[in-house]
């Protein structure tokens, strides 16, 4: 992940407020909006998608506050016209880091480094929050009964996936945090 | 929105099967519409959860394969969708599923051959791994505490190229528990490994990484409590690696 260096911290309320005048609100725009910006470079064969996301959100965060202003109807287009300028500009990361660049964190960077059993396991504990329709979805979808689920309760397909999509990635997001918790709390998946 | 033909695209362009012009014109459809975006994120979801359950053709799980070995991040996008996929409990209902070979796309418009080739490949490894036929290369075993090493001790043969290993653990005192820990060592090393643990239902989960797992007698020591400082010793487990 190049040199800069990452933290869960995340952007100043001042810089997500030109996302979202609500901070709850502001805070998953923000979470989504970084999560897609990584997948985009990815998708690009880039071996330093967070980093390249990171220059995305500062450029957009910082020419908003210079007075620039979002004129599509989604914000979330501004960010990906950007990352389409960076990916085709060939930007790499530099091996200096400033203050702003840590400002915009990648929320589950860290978490994704997790081996898959790791992941599972807080995935799994997150899981027991959902409510009792989710699960049944999300179960069907696993044992490969999606179709006849969504069927049932008509539900498209096309509109299924997008909806095991936004559940994996509330989900994801809450086991990033537990997954921080826990590190803080004591050093988990250590080697002693 | 044309649905069916974009999802065509994005998987053509998630692949990597694009031209150079057609790639940059959908980069630039991301912009102008986020919305399709997400959707390329679910379906990108869907396609590497579908190469997870073994349930893509033969010849779309080896473009798979080609696409996402090409960077780290790529790699790391394909374990998260078994991490993904592993963590979701099952029912025992687990189905083939119909819909890649035959309607969801041109992608996964397959012969008859595509289709035999599926069902055998979900159903050989289910075969050969009965405790665990959606892992891929991990596995998983489950341990009953208080059976001794010798005689009654499990005696397990870790599958060759595993990463990570599951245990799940049998304890009947504290269901209702909400930290738990593993302590894992051997006579010489007593505590080569811990970690924490999860419970779902009367089962502790932890998940192991195969490299500590070297042939030999292994003591496992679970320790439950409700505040994550305060974890008294709850069970004690045994096993032989082969």
């Amino acid at each position: 992940m190049g040199n800069r260096e990452k933290t869960e911290t995340p952007p100043s309320s001042e810089w997500l407020s030109l996302l979202d005048s609500d901070p709850p609100a502001a805070s998953d725009k923000y979470s989504e909006l970084s999560r897609g910006l990584v997948r985009y470079f990815e998708w690009n064969r880039c071996f330093e998608p967070e980093d390249m996301a990171q220059e995305t959100l500062l450029r957009g965060f910082r020419r908003l506050k210079e007075g620039a202003s979002i004129t599509i109807g989604d914000p979330r287009g501004y960010f990906w016209g950007i990352a389409y300028n960076v990916l085709r500009e060939g930007w790499k990361p530099s091996r200096e880091v400033s203050i702003e660049d840590r400002e915009f964190p990648v929320a589950d960077s860290e978490f994704r480094r997790l081996n898959r059993a790791e992941q599972s396991i807080f995935l799994r504990e997150c899981q027991d929050a959902l409510d009792a329709k989710e699960k049944e979805m999300l179960i069907a979808y696993a044992e490969g009964r999606g179709a006849e689920w969504g069927g049932r309760n008509g539900i498209e397909p096309g509109a299924l996936r997008l909806r095991i999509h936004r559940l994996r990635q509330r989900l994801e997001r809450q086991a990033t945090g537990a997954w921080e918790i826990k590190t803080k709390r004591g050093g988990s998946f250590r080697h002693i | 929105m044309d649905t069916s033909s974009d999802e065509d695209e994005v998987i053509a362009y998630l692949l990597g099967d694009l031209d150079a012009i057609a790639r940059d014109a959908l980069d630039a459809r991301f912009a102008a519409e986020p919305s399709l975006a997400e959707m390329a994120m679910a379906i990108e979801d869907d396609l590497l959860v579908e190469y997870a359950r073994d349930g893509l053709p033969s010849q779309i799980r080896a473009r798979v394969e080609k696409a996402y070995s090409e960077t780290p991040a790529r790699r790391a996008r394909l374990d998260a969708a078994y991490a993904f996929l592993n963590s979701i409990p099952r029912t025992g209902r687990v189905e083939p599923r119909p819909r890649p070979a035959a309607k969801r796309t041109r992608y996964f418009i397959g012969s008859l051959l595509a289709t035999a080739a599926l069902l055998l490949a979900v159903w050989l490894p289910s075969r050969k791994n009965p405790e665990n036929p959606h892992i891929g290369s991990d596995a998983s075993f489950e341990l009953e505490a208080g059976q001794t090493r010798s005689g009654a001790g499990r005696q397990i043969m870790l599958p060759a190229g595993a990463r990570t290993i599951e245990f799940q653990l049998r304890q009947q005192n504290r269901p209702d528990l909400r930290y738990w820990r593993a302590s894992l060592g051997t006579v010489e090393r007593p505590a080569s490994w811990s970690g924490p643990a999860s419970s779902r239902d009367r089962l502790v989960v932890i998940a192991v990484p195969a490299s500590v797992l070297a042939p030999g007698d292994y003591t496992l020591r679970l320790f439950g409590g409700d505040a994550g400082t305060d974890m008294p010793e709850r069970a004690t487990y045994y096993f032989r690696i082969e």
